[in-house]
């Protein structure tokens, strides 16, 4: 640093020496001074940080709380404080949940999208904005996004997160009447899900709201089978077996639910349904001419269910009759014949209707007006020509002449899916 | 001149001090030790970077405690002292600017560029004391203003009071005032390269090799220290760009228009009001700090606090999507208006923040809109913010280069490169043919200096050797030709100078008056080779500098142009009168 062509002076040296002297000062005072400026800052730095994790802490406590309070304007803006001195993912996604519960739609799905952009495999981003695309009526992307949800990573209890998922996503698809794609999912869901009895009622439930009580039916007996089985499993077995027609089972599962313990437990309304459901399964199974019966037994019922049939029968030919009396061969205008019931006005099918009265009425004229109980006994063959002709009478009465009462009403039931009474 | 050059200006001769601390007792120290500056120089620059860091992280976070401390945690609409403390501290800030602190005020670039160019160097201890804690207040208080410029000038100012504590040399002196300003710079941005071109762009106004180590050095240092405090993670946090499809750039095109046009409103507007209010009565300046303070805080009591203060946790936040287009645009020309106020008052802070917060959000605007409009083509809204800061920066402060290479920093993303650069060339030429002087030139023409810019260079035109160049039209011998051809030549050919060739390819003009008196001291059959005086025409090749012919018709009349891939092989020749014709010309 100090060298030098010429030979120096004593004078020079002097300085030199001075100069070296005063170089070294500075340096080692600079050192000190950036010594003591480091430690200053770091105090203070260090303050400031312990204090901004503070009231990061504090504003988000206070938005979490206003958030469970249900008063998301209030929650956005601790959350949005709580995220200005941490920023933090979870805050985020709580903050866009408060835009999202505060009305603030754009915000809310500007706010996850950008999220996503930047983790797009997040589960619970992904649900967020399939929510939020449910609430805007964009189902396909509701649809896309609750399959991403279902695909992306959770933190944590992963499986039940995405089984939550699925159920929200078939509840979605309920809503919107696509029925297929909610059994599908809530198949999958009840694969996934052996050991969980409270999670396969909940997936029966919705299965029986998507109009598949077969599957339903599958559960809740898979359901009934456990050493205690819950009430609602019972109930549930019964009422889907009551739909599908299986009325045999169906006793069985309404009595059990009917002298469970829960039952007084349960809602008046549903103990009302259940008492109503079995009651009308008992009578069904009271007329239904089972082969368990005996041969006697048997045909009576059989000749009883006839002698309903018939008079369901004649009460609803009697104004086709006056109709084809009327106008053979015309075609039914709309208000052409006050005697017949609206619904079968103006209907397309009304002819075809006429026609398929025409075959009953032929069909009834070969029937016996009397039939001998002891010839039933030992025709087995008529016995079921006769319940078929009961079962299409009561099935083309319900379509011509309006719903069917009382026994006509059970008959109509069982003509339903006659196979399936004594199904278990 | 105005105010606050005047204030800034020491009251005694810089070059005085200078030659005084070049000496010691009548021992000139750079004959004592001709070595001491440039080996000094490297490690003071490292000094320089770190002190500069520290003072700058301290800076942040006391700007960040006053916040608190003046209006809360959480500021939001309807608080009184949303109102009251800018107002207050403004007049508080003008007080100590006032009495104490002339060199404090503005936002420090200018002041940096003028200590530089001016003042040898010089900026007191006590304008970086003034400009710390003036601009903190300030800024903590919620005036509409940025740390950057003033963490530039206290770096600068650190490397000023250190140079002088180390007697530097003038020379040198003045060269420390650019490092600490890139030093300072580094650290506030977190971003050394930007900051280094910042400096050279804006600052030094020149690309200088002398300083350019030692600037890379202090701006690392300082970026190192500030990063020990605030981590290594970049400013601002935006995902990986994918340009799903090219017509997207149309909307970064439409992001450059428009950030162009808002650069020129917002320069023409600042431009306009400062000069204005600084030129009311002398007793206004005190009000006026309180009156932006009392408008930057009704803005927020009335709706919007995020437009007080730095603004970076609200650039975060539209980065995030959390505005709507319509929030973003008011935030945008409330922002403006703000600023506007704050800094045209006379109150210390920058312009590098407010100029961020507005193209964020005009950036994320227009993002949020595409996002809404043609969801199918949009990006991510962050990343148009993120360009938006870029192109504003590009049109408002006129740094092109340092604006690219800013949002490549501060997001740590060179994904978004190309959108970048889009946007940032429409919005500088649009703001470049719109407003043709730069906002800080502006300034220094306000105050009264005229310093030498970057973009007045990129305005000049400069001539080289091949725009005089002329066809060989005088004779030519070899170096083995004798005294006698050449008296032949010179008589037929009727020129007063011929060009000879030398064995080794190198040229020397011979005149007439030179052949006579060769002639009467040598034998005509001397070769010229012999018979010359031993020294050679320079070297000079097409592309060089017109100007650098210059000194050479001292001595040659004639100068012979070379082609650089061929040695010895003519392209042209040159005369004195060639160069000045040309330049005549221009």
């Amino acid at each position: 640093m100090l060298e030098s062509i010429h030979p120096l002076t004593t004078e020079e040296r002097a300085a030199l020496r001075r100069l070296i002297f005063q170089d070294a000062v500075a340096l080692i005072s600079l050192v000190l001074i950036v010594i003591t400026i480091s430690g200053l800052t770091y105090l203070l730095f260090h303050s400031f940080k312990d204090h901004e994790l503070e009231l990061a802490h504090r504003w988000r406590r206070r938005g979490e709380v206003a958030l469970a309070k249900g008063d998301p304007n209030v929650a956005i803006d601790a959350l949005r404080s709580a995220l200005a001195y941490q920023p933090n993912r979870t805050t985020e996604i709580e903050l866009a949940e408060a835009l999202a519960k505060a009305g603030r739609i754009h915000e809310a799905v500007a706010y996850f999208n950008t999220l996503r952009d930047s983790e797009p495999g997040s589960g619970i981003i992904n649900l967020q904005l399939a929510r939020l695309a449910a609430r805007q009526n964009q189902q396909a992307l509701a649809i896309h996004y609750y399959q991403t949800a279902l695909d992306g990573t959770w933190e944590g209890d992963g499986y039940d997160r995405r089984r939550d998922v699925r159920l929200e996503l078939s509840q979605y698809l309920i809503s919107r009447h696509d029925f297929g794609r909610a059994r599908t999912q809530l198949l999958i869901a009840a694969g996934n899900a052996p050991n969980e009895p409270a999670v396969l009622l909940k997936i029966a439930g919705m299965l029986e709201q998507c109009e598949s009580p077969a599957d339903a039916l599958q559960i809740y007996r898979t359901l009934a089978k456990q050493r205690e089985p819950s009430w609602q499993a019972l109930a549930g077995a019964g009422r889907t077996a009551y739909q599908l027609g299986q009325f045999m089972l169906a006793l069985q599962y309404l009595d059990r639910a009917l002298y469970a313990r829960a039952f007084s437990t349960q809602p008046a309304t549903e103990q009302t349904a259940i008492r109503a459901m079995q009651s009308t399964t008992a009578q069904i199974l009271a007329l239904y001419p089972s082969t368990d019966l005996t041969i006697r037994e048997r045909a009576r019922r059989i000749l009883h269910n006839v002698a309903i049939a018939r008079t369901r029968f004649n009460s609803c030919e009697a104004p086709i009759a006056a109709l084809a009396t009327a106008a053979p061969t015309t075609p039914a205008t709309p208000n052409s014949s006050p005697l017949l019931p609206p619904a079968i006005q103006a209907n397309p099918l009304q002819q075809a209707n006429q026609v398929s009265a025409k075959s009953l009425a032929a069909r009834w004229a070969k029937v016996p007006k009397y039939p001998s109980l002891f010839r039933l006994e030992q025709n087995p063959q008529m016995e079921q020509t006769l319940m078929q002709l009961v079962y299409d009478t009561e099935l083309d009465a319900a379509t011509r002449c309006g719903p069917p009462q009382g026994n006509d009403a059970l008959l109509y039931r069982i003509a339903q899916a006659p196979n399936a009474v004594e199904q278990r | 001149m105005s105010h606050s050059s005047d204030s800034a200006r020491p009251s005694f001769s810089l070059g005085d001090i200078a030659r005084d601390r070049l000496r010691i007792g009548s021992i000139d120290i750079q004959k004592l030790a001709p070595t001491r500056d440039e080996r000094l120089f490297l490690v003071l620059s490292i000094f320089i970077g770190i002190l500069s860091g520290l003072l700058v992280v301290a800076f942040r976070v006391a700007i960040e405690w006053i916040k608190v401390l003046l209006l809360g945690s959480a500021p939001h609409p309807g608080q009184y002292r949303l109102i009251f403390m800018p107002a207050g501290m403004g007049l508080v800030v003008a007080a100590l600017v006032m009495w104490l602190f002339p060199g404090a005020r503005g936002s420090g670039v200018n002041q940096t560029k003028a200590a530089l160019y001016v003042y040898n160097g010089y900026i007191s201890f006590k304008t970086v004391m003034g400009k710390f804690l003036t601009s903190a207040l300030a800024l903590g208080s919620g005036h509409s203003l940025g740390p950057e410029d003033p963490s530039l000038q206290i770096g600068a100012g650190v490397a000023s009071v250190i140079a002088r504590r180390l007697r530097m040399s003038r020379q040198r002196l003045r060269l420390f005032a650019p490092i600490g300003a890139a030093a300072g710079l580094a650290a506030a941005f977190n971003a050394p390269i930007s900051a280094v071109l910042f400096v050279i762009e804006e600052v030094i106004g020149s690309w200088s090799a002398a300083v350019l180590g030692s600037i890379v050095l202090a701006a690392i240092s300082s970026v190192v220290v500030a990063r020990l405090f605030w981590g290594a993670e970049p400013m601002f946090h935006v995902p990986t760009v994918e340009l799903r499809d090219p017509r997207e750039l149309l909307a970064y095109a439409v992001l450059g228009v428009i950030g162009g046009f808002v650069a020129v409103i917002f320069a023409t507007t600042l431009g306009y009001l400062r000069p204005r209010l600084r030129n009311l009565p002398r007793w206004t300046l005190i009000c006026q700090p309180a009156l932006a303070g009392l408008l930057v805080g009704a803005i927020g009591f009335f709706g919007f606090p995020q437009v007080m203060g730095v603004g970076y946790g609200v650039i975060d936040q539209a980065m995030h999507a959390e505005f709507t287009w319509q929030v973003l645009f008011a935030l945008a020309f409330l922002k403006l208006l703000a600023t506007t106020m704050s800094f045209s008052s006379g109150t210390p802070g920058g312009m590098f923040a407010p100029t961020l917060f507005i193209g964020a959000m005009l950036g994320a605007a227009v993002g949020t809109f595409e996002k809404l409009f043609f969801p199918h083509l949009a990006g991510s809204v962050g990343s148009y913010a993120l360009v938006g800061m870029g192109v504003l920066f590009a049109g408002f402060l006129r740094v092109p280069l340092t604006s690219v290479f800013m949002v490549l920093e501060v997001s740590g993303n060179y994904s978004i490169i190309l959108p970048v650069i889009l946007s940032n060339t429409i919005a500088y030429l649009i703001s470049r043919s719109l407003q043709p002087v730069p906002i800080f030139e502006v300034f220094s023409h306000q105050d009264g200096l005229h310093l030498p810019s970057m973009e007045e260079q990129r305005d000049e035109v400069h001539l080289h050797i091949e725009d005089a160049l002329r066809p060989v039209d005088v004779p030519i011998l070899n170096g083995s030709d004798t005294l006698a051809k050449a008296s032949q030549t010179f008589a037929s050919s009727g020129f007063d100078t011929l060009l000879v060739k030398m064995w080794d390819q190198n040229w020397y003009a011979l005149t007439r008056e030179e052949l006579t008196g060769l002639e009467a001291l040598q034998k005509p059959e001397t070769t010229l080779e012999v018979a010359v005086r031993k020294d050679r025409i320079p070297e000079l090749y097409p592309d060089l500098p017109l100007d650098s012919a210059l000194p050479c018709f001292a001595r040659w009349r004639v100068l012979p142009i070379q082609n650089r891939a061929t040695h010895g092989t003519l392209e042209g020749i040159l005369t004195e009168r060639d160069v000045l014709d040309r330049y005549q010309e221009r």
